[in-house]
């Protein structure tokens, strides 16, 4: 219990100090959720490394150690950045209108957490019961990965990666026993956190408006509280993939800066790999996007800034390697010939029934709930009437969610398993990156300059979300 | 300080009506799926329906680590295999559950119901450690 307190402590105290080297003094929100999601993938990937390893408490203190040393460096002779700027109030309609959201959103999460006290299928059987691998197995954890598990059972997929397994075999071990709470407590805390970074974000990069409107979005998103209790990968995973593009948008508004957001917003997109096979796909789109939209970095620094994010990744993606090279079974797209794959892919009747159940989701994103209807009908009204232009600074951020979205749709297509089984699982594909779509869509660059704060709060170009008109009118 | 409302309606705009109608149409959704369509009535009864509660008879006797042999009445490729499956290695890990070959010492036997474990249990090469109402601990017999 002790070890895993110390290990969690020193991930929070290099996350911390990582991320107060990028943001403005006095400012709270953004630093508090950015380094403590930081510092919970930190926590768990060090955990990983030393069970892979199979190496004993030696190595994880000594990884505790660096991760102190460098948080200690790091805080050393830190120079003085500009104070946050004061982002102003939010109407108070809006205010009372978050706090509405918060109380339902609260209120149902805590009668689903309560319902599911296991989680639900795909909480328990893929991740909870590798958690409990982890924490009950001595040294060798090597049968944990057995090919007879997916033979038996492909829905088992010893291949995963394991970041959400190991942030609760830890959470385990600081209870002291494997409480059904550790799971449900921290799904929520990433809800949350989502929550949270996205107003934290906004808030920054926006104003107060903007941030309380996504906010209220999120909370009213009505998937986003049976996959919390769920106790699933989808919501640690939508928030790595936020803070990854929040750390881009960051480093595009405020080139001084930017190495420094390009290296964390790294360390979480390399994180994001590590959860869950489609962040891989998520690391690989936004690395693209940062490489095709360069908006806002220097021209000459570019390369420096883009080594920058891929020095950031490149623990969690060795980490990532290593597991896949050395302990996971192939997955089931790998086993697919490319001549099948191909096959499947200009399958043209395939191509409906994926097109239609994506065209579906527009209504029944978590059954009539129409959020991501409304977010699709602004994107197109703006696009058609500005086109590309509409996109504006938050074109890196667009270009990953859309990248994301069409490898999704590739390995649908590509499925061995049966199609109308698998496309079960668009809902969470799309959560992982709504509050990552909510936070582009919230800086589009329609109806400049109606926030007052804009030039306070130091952003590059004046952006309004065309929906807050009102707030100012 | 204006009144929320009046505000509100001073604003007039379209599209943020239209938006704060999604948002309250998303808060309504979700107000009647998990107060309306899951019944509060039945919240206690499912916190207290636990997967382990399965499986707590045959765990004592269980190693703590390695393979077991696994029996299901139903084909593991079907959803309800798939899930009895998945749960008994959720519930028993860092078990290995593998489909039993007759060669495991240990096999569990994981019905859908008392009648599909009796038609497991009608094998003559295993013997019956511990039985619950639909899952049992086996051991195979010596000199088979």
């Amino acid at each position: 219990m002790l070890l895993a307190l110390v290990e969690l402590l020193a991930a929070l105290c290099l996350a911390l100090a990582l991320v107060r080297r990028a943001t403005p003094p006095k400012s709270l929100l953004l630093p508090g959720a950015l380094s403590l999601l930081l510092g919970l993938g930190l926590w768990s990937a060090g955990y990983i490394g030393v069970r892979l390893a199979g190496a004993g408490p030696g190595l994880a203190s000594a990884i505790a150690a660096v991760e102190l040393a460098a948080a200690a460096w790091l805080s050393r002779g830190r120079e003085r950045l500009a104070p946050a700027a004061s982002a102003g109030e939010a109407p108070r309609a809006l205010r009372l209108a978050f706090a509405a959201c918060l109380a339902v959103a609260l209120t149902a999460i805590t009668e689903h957490v309560l319902r599911l006290p296991d989680g639900a299928w795909d909480g328990w059987m893929l991740w909870t019961s590798k958690a409990r691998f982890l924490f009950r197995a001595g040294d060798d954890v090597t049968p944990m990965f057995s090919p007879a598990l997916a033979e038996a059972q492909f829905r088992t997929h010893p291949d995963y990666p394991l970041l959400l397994p190991g942030l609760v075999a830890q959470g385990f071990a600081l209870a002291g026993g494997e409480s059904p709470w550790v799971p449900a407590l921290l799904s929520v805390l990433f809800a949350a956190l989502c929550v949270a970074l996205l107003l934290a974000l906004l808030r920054e990069l926006r104003g107060p408006r903007a941030a309380l409107v996504a906010a209220c979005a999120l909370l009213t998103t009505p998937v986003l509280i049976p996959l919390a209790a769920a106790q699933c990968a989808d919501v640690p995973l939508a928030a790595f993939v936020l803070a990854a593009t929040g750390c881009l948008l960051l480093a595009a508004r405020d080139p001084a800066m930017a190495s420094r957001w390009l290296l964390i917003g790294g360390l979480f997109a390399g994180l994001a790999a590590f959860i869950k096979n489609e962040g891989i796909a998520c690391f690989a789109a936004l690395t693209l996007s940062l490489v095709a939209f360069p908006a806002g970095l220097r021209s000459r620094a570019r390369w420096r800034e883009r080594s920058c994010w891929l020095l950031g990744a490149a623990p969690a993606l060795a980490l990532l390697v290593w597991f896949k090279l050395s302990f996971a079974p192939p997955n089931d797209l790998a086993q697919v010939p490319p001549g099948a794959a191909l096959a499947r892919v200009f399958d043209w009747a395939r191509l409906a029934q994926v097109a239609l159940a994506i065209a579906r989701r527009l209504v029944y994103f978590q059954d009539w709930a129409l959020h991501l209807l409304g977010a699709a009908a602004l994107l197109v009204s703006l696009l058609l009437r500005r086109g590309r232009a509409a996109l504006g600074a938050v074109k890196p951020a667009a270009a990953a969610v859309a990248l994301i979205f069409a490898a999704d749709a590739l390995a649908l297509l590509v499925t061995p398993h049966e199609l109308a089984w698998q496309l079960k699982s668009l809902d969470r594909l799309i959560f992982q990156c709504w509050p990552a779509t909510l936070l582009w869509l919230s800086l589009l660059p329609e109806a400049r300059g109606l926030e007052p704060p804009l030039e306070a709060v130091g952003l590059a170009r004046p952006v309004a979300p065309v929906l807050l008109q009102s707030a100012r009118r | 300080m204006r009144p929320p409302l009046a505000a509100w309606r001073r604003a007039r705009d379209p599209a943020a009506t239209l938006w704060a109608a999604l948002l309250v149409l998303g808060a309504l959704r979700i107000g009647w799926f998990h107060f309306g369509v899951e019944k509060p009535a039945t919240l206690l009864a499912a916190h207290r329906e636990r997967i382990d509660a399965r499986y707590a008879a045959v765990r004592p006797l269980l190693p703590g680590a390695g393979r077991v042999g696994y029996l299901c009445d139903v084909p593991l490729a079907g959803e309800a295999g798939a899930k009895l499956y998945t749960q008994a290695l959720y519930s028993l890990a860092p078990l290995v559950l593998v489909a039993d070959d007759g060669t495991a010492r240990l096999v569990l036997a994981n019905a859908t119901s008392a009648q599909g474990l009796e038609r497991l249990l009608a094998r003559g090469d295993l013997e019956i450690l511990e039985r619950g109402e639909a899952v049992a601990l086996l051991a195979r017999r010596r000199g088979r």
